[in-house]
């Protein structure tokens, strides 16, 4: 479904992503894991579109889009949520996610019925909140919100633009243990649903939820496997705890 | 707002039409308010050349009366005419300005509004067909048939408040429909817009174009208004006039533009009845509502009240 090929982007010297190849298969959750600056939240950048890669090719359904529109990779079924909360804070939780409705029910050019008493928008962006559980805080200001809710609300609008891919760049980044596992059963029950690309800095989270798994480190793809192997990765131990500190 | 429809009757009543005049440019600038908060307050475009839809629609009239005069072609002094050329060469005019300003953002956008709108000023200064730098004097105002006549300012100013009241009405559905909720999210994160699947670029444009057909109508008032055109009513420094009443009035309310204009116009009365120097006193005024006037006059008459209701 996904399929990153040769990708290379660098931001003046610093070579963020290097000669990157990877594919996801349709319907499994994907796990991207690696130290802080490997380079994830770049590659998740330049899937979702706000930034262009220096080169090589994305194909998502078989369509190159390493230089489409971030509005059209909307449009053909992709869709992220930000490792930094990026949500309309003075709206509420529930305009947030009728936003996200919104822009895939048609054109806007609709100048005269006031789109909050949309009926339609409404009740569906009622049902992506109760999916993230959140459809208590529906009519606060997303401001309001806790930094965890913040992370929930961020789902529910991405699942509202109804993808068939789902970038998550760390859902559980500044959560608590209590938070974080309610992210992991929310995005449990979304599995099998639509397919994820799950990046993530807490190994348990990735390990309980992801099918398989690749390890990112200063931008190379070092192995991608089923998460078992993985955990028994000498490499993947090196870049993670150090050389030393592994024992014999 | 109720006052306002008043205006005529007492300035009659007390021999003064004078106000009526007054009144009715207050009416007009606050109808081009309205059309650039639409982009400005609402959307974000801090569009520096809104004045040349004002220059649109004034020269449409002038150059239709005009003709309508000199030639003997009487359906060029038709209103409906006049309004209905000004609509399409400001729609086309914003399309044209919108298409390319758009793709820049920040002081860019800024710049380039600004230079477009120059050049449309230096395009009505060299025309000597018609004026040129001095302008054109109207020898009568827009004909609508036998129902409205615009000669009597006061027929004048209840076309121009009715407008007004049409297009705050028309600016309220707007900023809560589909499209308005998508041009003010826009502004406050374009990028996340896009990210959720709004194709941004064309509905700014459609906005930019709907605020300069307005601006436009707006023009076609103010040549009736002043029986005169000239490149000075699209010179950088109206646009910037323009702004300002948003500014002052409140960017992103629906009645700011209109307080904002009426504002404008009272202090420049006021303020250029005790000196000539008035713009002294009137900038560092602006100053001050935009550093402590969060919100502009609109955001203190809400907190105002706010306080009042705590006290009682
Ligand atoms: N816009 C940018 N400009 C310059 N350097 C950047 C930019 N974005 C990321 N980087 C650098 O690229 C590397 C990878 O960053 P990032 O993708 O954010 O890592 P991760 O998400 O895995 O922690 C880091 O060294 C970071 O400093
Ligand atoms: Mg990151």
């Amino acid at each position: 479904m996904l399929i990153v090929d040769s990708l290379v982007k660098s931001f003046g010297g610093l070579l963020a992503i290097d000669n990157l190849s990877f594919q996801v298969k349709e319907g499994i959750i994907h796990g991207v894991i690696g130290p802080n600056g490997a380079g994830k939240t770049t590659l998740i950048n330049q899937l979702s579109g706000e930034i262009k890669p220096d080169s090589g090719t994305i194909l998502f359904d078989e369509i190159n889009i390493t230089c489409m529109n971030v509005h059209l990779r909307s449009a053909i079924g992709l869709a992220r949520s930000f490792q930094i909360t990026n949500i309309f804070l003075d709206l509420t939780a529930h305009d947030n996610v009728a936003l996200a409705v919104q822009a895939h029910a048609g054109h806007s050019f609709k100048f005269w019925k006031d789109a909050r008493k949309d009926h339609k928008l409404r009740i569906h962006a009622l049902e992506y909140l109760k999916q993230v559980g959140l459809e208590k805080r529906a009519d606060f200001l997303a401001g309001q919100l806790s930094h965890g809710e913040h992370r929930q609300l961020e789902i529910a609008m991405a699942l509202a633009t109804r993808p068939k891919l789902l970038l998550l760049d760390e859902p559980t980044a500044g959560m608590g243990p209590k938070e974080s596992s309610a992210m992991v059963e929310i995005l449990k029950k979304l599995k099998g649903k639509l397919t994820i690309l799950l990046i993530e800095h807490d190994m348990d989270v990735v390990f309980s939820l992801a099918d398989k798994i690749t390890v990112l480190v200063n931008g190379r793809n070092i192995i991608t496997d089923k998460p078992e192997a993985i955990r028994n990765n000498h490499e993947v131990k090196v870049a993670y705890l150090g050389e030393e500190n592994i024992d014999a | 707002m109720l006052g306002l429809a008043a205006v005529p009757l007492i300035a009659d009543v007390i021999d003064e039409p004078f106000y009526t005049v007054m009144f009715s440019r207050m009416l007009i600038l606050s109808i081009g308010a309205i059309s650039l908060n639409l982009i400005l307050g609402f959307g974000g475009m801090v569009s520096f050349g809104h004045a040349v839809y004002m220059g649109i629609g004034s020269y449409v009239v002038g150059i239709g009366t005009f003709h309508a005069i000199e030639d003997g072609i009487s359906w060029m002094g038709n209103g409906l005419i006049h309004l209905t050329i000004a609509v399409v060469f400001s729609a086309l005019t914003a399309l044209f300005i919108g298409s390319i300003s758009l793709r820049t953002r920040g002081v860019y956008f800024i710049m380039i509004t600004l230079a477009f709108a120059q050049m449309f000023y230096f395009i009505a200064v060299g025309n000597d067909n018609y004026g040129g730098d001095d302008g054109l004097s109207l020898y009568t105002r827009s004909k609508f048939y036998n129902i409205l006549d615009l000669s009597n300012d006061n027929s004048l100013y209840y076309l121009n408040f009715t407008l007004l009241i049409v297009f705050l009405y028309f600016s309220h559905r707007l900023i809560n429909s589909r499209f308005g909720i998508l041009i003010r999210g826009a502004k406050s994160n374009e990028k996340r817009m896009e990210n959720i699947g709004f194709p941004v670029y064309r509905y700014r444009l459609v906005a930019f174009v709907i605020a300069g057909v307005i601006c436009g109508i707006a023009g076609v008032l103010s040549a009736n208004q002043t029986d005169f055109v000239s490149p000075a009513v699209m010179h950088w420094t109206r646009s910037g006039d323009l702004i300002i009443m948003v500014v002052l009035g409140g960017m992103g309310t629906l009645f700011g533009p209109v307080i904002g204009a009426v504002a404008f116009l009272f202090l420049e009365e006021f303020l250029s009845g005790i000196t000539e120097f008035w713009q002294i006193i009137f900038g560092p005024m602006l100053v001050l509502i935009a550093i402590f006037g969060n919100g502009g006059i609109d955001g203190i008459l809400v907190r105002l009240d706010k306080w009042w209701q705590i006290k009682k």
